[in-house]
Formats: structure tokens, sequence, C-alpha cells
């Protein structure tokens, strides 16, 4: 629909192809605004480590470093194969599933050993209330874990859709902004926390 | 008595007790955490990177818009339908 006003015309804004999808935008800000609460959790966490006098306290388990390093390359190679479903997806949709699965696969895989790093730690004594480590890994590995599982349930949505032969190009890139945001803070997480 | 009265004597009694005993002061966690270098030198650079971080993610967003915007531009994708006007002609 064209308008005219005085010598200019102007197009209806329902006419244009949007720069980027809703759903995609949306996304985009929501991980954002995690990127800040994470930046925030990480910059709290590294001024109670620095002002504390003995890190890490003392009569505190040692968090397991070499078997999250194994998690952690699990996670980014979750991210490849997402990248590589999205190829898939682009020359032929019902391509993108098995690279899709192996994704998500390696998604729950990360997201159960880091349940099982938890139960270990907690018997070994570190638990929320026991030292501000382990009230700071609580809490910022549990929030990305949370964010982990929703993003895993959005990915299950999306294979879904690809299995009734109804998935969009731009359902799909919602659930990569959310799978990369995850993938992506894991390791600064890693860092940070568990060095 | 009246009631501003009573909050004097109470600021007054409070301003008595820091002067008195001013360690009290150094409850605040903030106060006392950033004594030595260490802990200076993190709350320099946390609040560094909590500056400048949301100015590149902002930033950032707004540079990969502006790519993408004439990237759509220079292949047609946002020049509508064939028989339609440009967003804003004369």
């Amino acid at each position: 629909m064209t308008r005219r006003h005085g010598r200019i015309r102007v197009v209806a804004e329902s006419q244009r192809e949007p720069v980027i999808p809703n759903g995609v935008l949306g996304m985009l800000i929501f991980a954002m605004t995690e990127t800040m609460l994470f930046a925030g959790l990480i910059s709290a966490f590294t001024i109670v480590r620095s002002s504390a006098p003995i890190w890490p306290p003392p009569n505190q388990p040692r968090l397991p470093v070499e078997e999250t390093a194994l998690n952690t390359a699990a996670l980014l190679l979750s991210g490849v194969l997402l990248f590589v479903a999205r190829r898939r997806f682009q020359r032929d949709p019902g391509g993108a599933r098995i690279p899709l699965m192996a994704s998500m696969a390696l998604g729950v895989f990360f997201v159960l050993s880091q349940g099982a790093e938890w139960v270990a730690l907690i018997a070994d004594g570190l638990t929320l209330t026991s030292s501000t480590l382990g009230s700071f890994f609580y809490l910022i590995v549990g929030m990305h874990g949370l964010h982990a599982v929703a993003a895993l349930c959005v990915l299950a949505y999306a294979w879904l859709r690809i299995q009734r032969g109804w998935l969009a190009h731009r359902h799909l890139a919602t659930a990569e902004v959310f799978w990369y945001f995850v993938v992506g803070i894991w390791p600064v997480l890693y860092l940070v926390v568990y060095r | 008595m009246s009631f501003v009265p009573l909050l004097d004597r109470i600021a007054a009694l409070a301003l008595a007790a820091l002067v008195a005993a001013p360690q009290v002061a150094n409850a605040c966690s903030v106060c006392s955490a950033g004594r030595d270098d260490e802990a200076q030198a993190a709350f320099l650079g946390t609040t560094a990177f909590l500056s400048v971080l949301p100015l590149a993610i902002i930033g950032g967003f707004v540079w990969w818009l502006r790519r993408r915007m004439r990237a759509m531009d220079a292949d047609g994708v946002t020049s509508h339908r064939a028989d339609a006007p440009a967003s804003l002609a004369s």
C-alpha cells in the first residue's frame, strides 16, 4: 500500500522484508541481556576471589577441571554441528535432521555430565552454603545449565518441526541464536570459575 | 518533643558512634575489600569490563544490522515488489 504525502510516496511497512525476523531479534535482545547477567556474576565472583585471603577456601573440594574440559569440548562440538545443520538446511531441509539431532545429543551429554559433577561435588561437601566458592559455583554454573536446558527445548522444538516438514529458516535461526549463546558463553565461565 | 529534634539527636548519636568506632564503617564489604593490589586490580578490571561490555554489545549489534541492511539493499531484498516504489521515493 502506497500513500502520498505531498511529493513523497511512502510504502507501508508491511511490504518491507524485515532485516531480522522478529523471533531472531527477540532472541538477540534476550541473549544481550543475559550476557550482562553473566557479566555481573563473573565480576562479582572475580572480586570475591581476589579479596579472599585463601582461594580456593580451605576444606573445600577442588573443581574437576579435566572432566569439565571434556564437557566443554562436547558443547563446542555441538555448536559446530548446529552450524553444519544450518548449512544442510539451506540446501535440503530434511538433511539437517541428523546434525541437529547430534548437536542436541551432545548438549544433553553436557547437561547430564554437569549434573553428575554436581552430585559428586555435593557428596564431597561443596554446597550452596558451604563457602563463597560453592555459592558462586552453583549460581553461575546452575544459571548456565538452566539456559542450556531451555535452549535444548527450543532445539528439540525445531527438530520436531523439521520432522513434520514445516520448519522455516527464521525458526531455525532463532533456535541457533539461543544455542550459540549457550555455547559461546560457556568457555568464558569455564575459564573464570574453574581455574 | 517535636519530631525534627528527635531526628537531629539520632543523627548526632550516629555521628558520635562513627567517630568513636570508625571500624564500623568498614563493615561495608566494598570498603574493606580493595585493600591489597590484587583486589584493587579486580575492582578496576571488572569496572572497565562492565562499562565497556554493553557498549560493545550494542555497538556490535548496530554495526552488524547496518551491514546486513546494506547487503539486503544490494541484493534488492528490501526493494519490495518489482512494481513497488522505493520506501521513500520523491
